[in-house]
């Protein structure tokens, strides 16, 4: 199944569930809200008006029966009135209205005619009652009837309504009880509904999400794992996800891009190999070229040199002349294509050793003794570290850049030249410091390139291939060279050599 | 084509439901004015000071709770000077400064003045002093809710044929209210054989030694004084004069102008009255520290501020649901008096108040009550 549909079967189970929690929720809490509505609009209204009429009556029979024996003040003759006019009347108005809001068929009816009737008599007789004994000088000439109505009428209308009252509470105390019990049943069904669809819904969740998981996060391990090998250089990886969803195409393209990136990769290898191939043709070439060019160039300067030593007073001034420009034009030509030849052996030998780079260097200032003493030249050699690399190129390299500073030295100053040495983690940082002319930053990469000059022959001898070749043999140690210089400020060739190198 | 029709339709039809929506909006009652006109100043200002104190009180405490569908009140007071023909203009600019559509006046006579405007305004009117027959006899707009005048003023008549006197003279200020209290006062006492004499006197009269004199001379038991501080001058001169007869006054004695006039001779006046005992006592308790806190004094006069603000409440009561039960066709004032109508049950301060058919309340009931001394002139009358 695909991972979408999982997701949307997930979510519908829970959204399901939900719902049922929702619709019953409702359903329960709809029949809690009727009870409770009919708890407040027809019981409690009617138990309140008969417990305030319960009251209101027992405090008229109260103040009647003190009335009657004696109590002639005005304020019990209002509190009578007040009961009678608003209280009782209030009342009486109430039950009308709740009695036309009981059902035909209520057995309550009854007790409710009955009630209203015994109220309507009871506010005449108070009245009556009251007005009978209204001041002092008639209580006596009025007593004996407001005794008999007192008698006769309230205190049994005061009964009847009591017996009225009393029933009807308890019928509706019964509704009551009812009424409440069925709400709080109904208040425990939206508890126990809530607490049983809520642990469904959990545990539904954990399942459905450890499914889920699962089935998202197996393959996509797989896929990982596969990476990484492919990363590593295995190419033949393939992953197996079982299934038909998403991650299944996933792993599928997975080994589809596999099988794509093998093919390509085996293209670049067959090219990378025909290039190699084509270069060492191509240095075969240059070393064979060289060195076959040295020997008929050999015999044209031994030849010259006869010429020379043996018809030297036979020629003119105008053939001497030109016997000496052939003469530098081959000793240049020899230098040049010793120098090709010098390129072209770089590298031959790839034995990585540990080399001593103090040695090396004492060697350069033995070598270079004479011209350093003929320019007046100092040389300052920090300590410098054994190196892992090969020998000749690296005294080759050091003796490149020592040289260059000993030849582009400024007119009439003395060249001064410094060679240093950092620690960087992972390699050797050296740099070679000279105080000769220097050059202009555009020329910075134009001094790597083979045969690239930056100065007239006449000025400078040379060949152009030295810094060529300094780039050449740090390339081969996982280096980097690189030049710092301004006109006329002396340069910096600052460059580096892998520490832990095993192979060219 | 379809679209471009269906999109100046869909515009219109949007308007339509937003201009009906604002329309329903403009629907809702955000606030009513009330006016009330009242004795501040020149007399009776115990009738006028403390119960439009009461009402401000009644609207400052319905204005702070209540809730947001309910109308805000505005209450405007205007000083009468307790005299009927200032009642008209005030009532006019009330009208036309504050547009009221309920008014409250306590004097009977200004009541009587302004039923022909209110009927006309479609103004409700609230009598919260005195509810008398005559006032019940009023149009449709006017309500009373207050003490009845006949029940508050024939507690004297009965006090009298308690006592046992025979004849009895009784002074009345010329006005509806202190006449139909004489009236009711008659009325009792013809039925008990009581020899009745009733002087009307004159506004701003203040010496009566002439009818005094006649009196003593005749041997008059009792004498009641309905009327204001004017009567302190009668009480004073009957005692100089010799009269030992027991003095009987209104609901008004404790003007403390009344006082200072009889120069002490109002004591052991007997008079109907209504204290916080007579009503609601833990509402009226309340309601009187409430009133204390907020004015930083008593009301000189306890009853009329007691009733005058259970008719504010009962009114506010019913004006706070004119967003739910009102419906926008019903004038404003057939609402509120059919609302009015429906009270049968109201707890206030004062009593349980009902209103009958007529728009007269019931519920509230004076005692009497004697002036015993300065110090304290409130002491229910023990029988």
């Amino acid at each position: 199944m695909k991972i979408r549909h999982k997701l949307i079967l997930a979510f519908s189970i829970l959204i399901i569930t939900l719902l049922a929690e929702i619709v019953l929720n409702q359903v329960i809490s709809n029949r809690a809200t009727t009870t409770y509505e009919t708890i407040q609009s027809r019981i409690n209204p009617v138990i309140n008006i008969l417990n305030q009429y319960k009251a209101v009556n027992k405090e008229l029979n109260l103040l009647t029966s003190n009335r009657i024996n004696g109590d002639n003040t005005t304020s019990t003759f209002n509190e009578v009135r007040g009961i009678v006019e608003v209280e009782l009347t209030y009342i009486q108005t109430e039950l009308i209205l709740l009695k036309e809001n009981l059902p035909d068929n209520s057995e309550n009816i009854i007790f409710m005619d009955s009630l209203i009737n015994n109220t309507k008599k009871l506010i005449s007789s108070a009245k009556l009652f009251n007005n009978l004994l209204t001041h002092k000088k008639e209580f006596e000439a009025n007593y004996d009837q407001a005794k008999s109505i007192y008698d006769n009428d309230i205190l049994r209308l005061n009964t009847a309504i009591d017996i009225n009252i009393n029933q009807l509470n308890l019928n509706y105390k019964r509704v009551f009880d009812a009424y409440n019990s069925e709400l709080s049943n109904n208040l425990k069904s939206v508890s126990k509904i809530i607490l049983i669809t809520g642990i469904l819904g959990i545990v539904l969740a954990i399942l459905i999400t450890i499914q889920i998981t699962y089935s998202i996060s197996g393959p996509i391990y797989k896929l990982k794992k596969a990476a990484l090998k492919m990363s590593k250089g295995n190419l033949d990886e393939r992953i197996l996800i079982k299934g038909n969803n998403e991650l299944a195409d996933l792993g599928n393209s997975f080994n589809n891009m596999s099988a794509a990136l093998k093919k390509s990769f085996n293209e670049q290898e067959k090219q990378i190999e025909k290039i190699k191939s084509v270069n060492k043709e191509l240095e075969q070439f240059v070393y064979v070229a060289s060195h076959d060019l040295q020997e008929p160039l050999r015999t044209m300067t031994s030849y010259i040199n006869l010429i020379s030593e043996i018809y030297i007073e036979q020629l003119d001034g105008s053939a001497l002349k030109y016997m000496n420009h052939v003469k530098d034009a081959s000793f240049r030509m020899k230098t040049l294509i010793k120098d090709l030849l010098d390129y072209s052996k770089i590298g031959k030998e790839k034995t990585v050793r540990n080399v001593d780079l103090n040695k090396i260097t004492n060697d350069i200032l033995l070598d270079f003794e004479l011209i350093i003493k003929d320019n007046n030249a100092t040389i300052k050699i920090a300590e410098l570290p054994t190196v892992k690399g090969l020998e000749v190129e690296l005294k080759q390299l050091f003796q490149n850049l020592i040289s260059n500073g000993l030849k582009f030295k400024k007119t009439g100053i003395a060249p001064l030249i410094e060679v240093t040495v950092e620690d960087q983690d992972n390699y050797w940082l050296f740099s070679v410091r000279d105080n000769g002319i220097g050059m202009e930053q555009k020329f910075f990469d134009r001094v790597f390139v083979i045969f690239q000059r930056l100065h007239n022959r006449n000025d400078y001898e040379g060949t152009g291939i030295g810094l060529s070749v300094c780039k050449k043999i740090v390339d081969m140690h996982k280096g980097e060279i690189w030049i710092e210089s301004e006109l006329n400020q002396g340069s910096t060739f600052y460059f580096t050599i892998l520490k832990k190198l095993k192979k060219i | 084509m379809k679209k471009m029709k269906s999109v100046p339709t869909l515009f219109i039809v949007s308007m339509f439901v937003l201009i009906s929506f604002c329309s329903c909006e403009s629907e809702t009652v955000k606030e009513i004015n009330i006016g009330c006109i009242a004795p501040l100043s020149m007399r009776a200002t115990d009738l006028g000071i403390g119960p439009s104190n009461a009402m401000l009180l009644a609207v400052e405490e319905y204005n702070n709770n209540r809730l947001e569908d309910e109308p805000k009140v505005n209450l405007f007071i205007e000083d009468d000077k307790w005299d009927k023909n200032n009642a008209i203009p005030a009532y006019t600019k009330l009208r036309k400064e504050h547009d009221i559509d309920i008014l409250f006046i306590s004097n009977t006579d200004g009541t009587v003045a302004v039923q022909e405007k209110i009927l006309e305004d479609n103004v409700i009117l609230i009598n919260p002093l005195n509810n008398d027959k005559l006032l019940s006899s009023l149009n449709k707009n006017t309500f009373k809710i207050a003490k009845s005048t006949e029940q508050a003023n024939g507690l004297i008549a009965i006090r009298i044929i308690e006592l046992g006197y025979k004849k009895v003279a009784v002074f009345h200020y010329p006005n509806d209210y202190m006449q139909r209290a004489a009236n009711e006062v008659k009325k009792l006492l013809d039925n008990a054989n009581v020899d009745l004499s009733i002087i009307p006197v004159v506004v701003g009269e203040t010496t009566f030694k002439d009818q005094l004199k006649v009196f003593k001379d005749e041997a008059f038991e009792a004498y009641v004084f309905f009327g204001y501080k004017e009567f302190g001058f009668a009480m004073k001169e009957a005692r100089d004069m010799g009269i030992t007869a027991p003095f009987f006054g209104s609901t008004v004695l404790l003007d403390p102008a009344y006082y200072s006039n009889s120069e002490g001779a109002i004591v052991d006046t007997e008079y109907p009255f209504f204290t916080i005992g007579d009503g609601n006592y833990v509402l009226a308790t309340e309601f009187l520290l409430n009133y204390d806190k907020k004015f930083g004094e008593h009301p000189a006069s306890m009853w009329p501020p007691m009733q005058a603000y259970d008719a504010m409440n009962l009114v506010l009561n019913e004006v706070r649901t004119i967003n739910k039960n009102k419906d926008k066709d019903t004038p404003f004032d057939d609402w509120l008096r059919n609302a009015l109508y429906r009270v049968n049950y109201y707890q206030g301060v004062c009593g349980n108040i009902a209103i009958k058919e007529n728009g007269a309340s019931k519920g509230i009931y004076f005692t009497l009550y004697n002036y015993e001394s300065k110090e304290s002139p409130i002491v229910k009358v023990k029988r």
